[in-house]
């Protein structure tokens, strides 16, 4: 089944490719691994995203997303501590500015800038949340591989920081492999 | 020429992220230190100066302590009754009397662990984890001033007689803080 419906699907997507002019809008989901960086209280874990690209002109994107993610449960590392610490649920929306990666045929490198709102909770810890969706920024690259002229394969990396009291921060990253389809309006 | 262009297309998004990496707030981080608690019994309480200021992770990063994220504990205690008694544990500041009565720590101390069950019975024990503790804490907020000085009072107070009816049999504290690192 799988074999019939990928070679059709990508015949399908390439066909309204095809029939379109300049590819400016594209919708995309990824998933992939999150992972904590110098934070002893999470561990890596998995997430997965929805997400919407302006394309004004081929090689700069506006994107929109919405990430949900559940770090791993972290390895308390201390003796005669019970490692029962549940990893935390991240909740991540923003706007990226892309350059390059564009639709096409070809691989293509891509950078990524952007803002967005970080919203981390735990059942656990509940009463020592501070229960805020917090703004933070993102910086990060990827490669863009063309399956079709619509339809596009792309792999990021992308590192959230969030600020946090005094001159500290929550960092973590984003390791994902997703889909794009790209259309005209 | 094609090839000036695509570098010219690199500067920008590559001096960002270096500053995003460079900008200072990447030299952060969540760090975990504990402490094993030997309880000292006296008149019907439990008592103890928690001190982390010895750990290393805490020396490292004691002067950039942003925020204590949370603290919990590991409880192992016996009721060595025959009937349930409850469990409360209360905190005060490391440079405040030492209060040696029950009536004394309620009056002066903050209660942020409170009215645990203690099964009964000789060799029953009742167990708290560090992940089931985090969720049992009230006044998070004094604990929290507290814990970020290193250093504080517990007592821990049982409506069963302390060392006689109702014994600790180990305990110790987890203090999860975040840090700049320079």
């Amino acid at each position: 089944m799988v074999k019939v419906a990928v070679p059709v699907l990508l015949v399908f997507a390439s066909a309204l490719g095809a029939c379109a002019g300049d590819l400016t809008l594209g919708v995309g989901i990824a998933g992939g691994a999150v992972i904590p960086i110098v934070q002893d209280d999470e561990a890596t874990g998995s997430h997965a995203t929805l997400r919407a690209a302006y394309r004004p002109v081929n090689s700069i994107a506006l994107e929109a997303s919405l990430t949900v993610a559940r770090f791993g449960d972290p390895k308390i590392d201390l003796a005669g501590v019970t490692n029962d610490l549940q990893g935390s649920s991240l909740t991540a929306y923003g706007v990226d500015g892309i350059i390059g990666g564009g639709p096409g045929g070809t691989v293509r490198p891509f950078f990524i800038i952007g803002i967005g709102y970080f919203r981390v909770s735990r059942d656990q810890t509940r009463a020592w949340d501070n229960n805020r969706t917090e703004f933070g920024y993102s910086g990060g690259l990827g490669l863009a591989v063309g399956l079709t002229r619509a339809l596009q394969l792309d792999v990021r990396g992308r590192l959230n920081i969030v600020p946090a009291e005094g001159t500290s921060s929550r960092k973590s990253a984003f390791v994902q492999g997703g889909l794009n389809y790209y259309f005209r309006i | 020429m094609r090839r000036m262009l695509i570098k010219s297309r690199l500067v920008l998004p590559g001096a960002l992220v270096t500053a995003l990496i460079l900008g200072g707030c990447l030299l952060s981080g969540t760090f975990t230190v504990d402490e094993k608690f030997t309880f000292e019994v006296q008149e019907g309480l439990y008592f103890h100066a928690a001190d982390v200021t010895d750990e290393s992770d805490w020396q490292e990063h004691k002067d950039d302590i942003d925020n204590v994220d949370m603290v919990g504990f590991e409880l192992w205690m016996t009721n060595h009754q025959s009937t349930p008694a409850s469990f409360s544990v209360y905190v005060d500041d490391f440079g405040e009397p030492q209060w040696t009565g029950a009536a004394d720590v309620e009056s002066n101390a903050v209660k942020v662990f409170g009215d645990l069950a203690l099964k009964p019975g000789d060799g029953v024990q009742t167990h708290v984890t560090y992940g089931e503790s985090l969720g049992m804490f009230r006044n998070v907020g004094e604990l929290r001033r507290l814990a970020r000085e290193g250093r504080f009072h517990v007592y821990g107070i049982s409506s069963a007689a302390a060392g006689s009816e109702f014994t600790i049999d180990s305990a110790r504290v987890v203090v999860t803080f975040t840090a700049s690192v320079h």
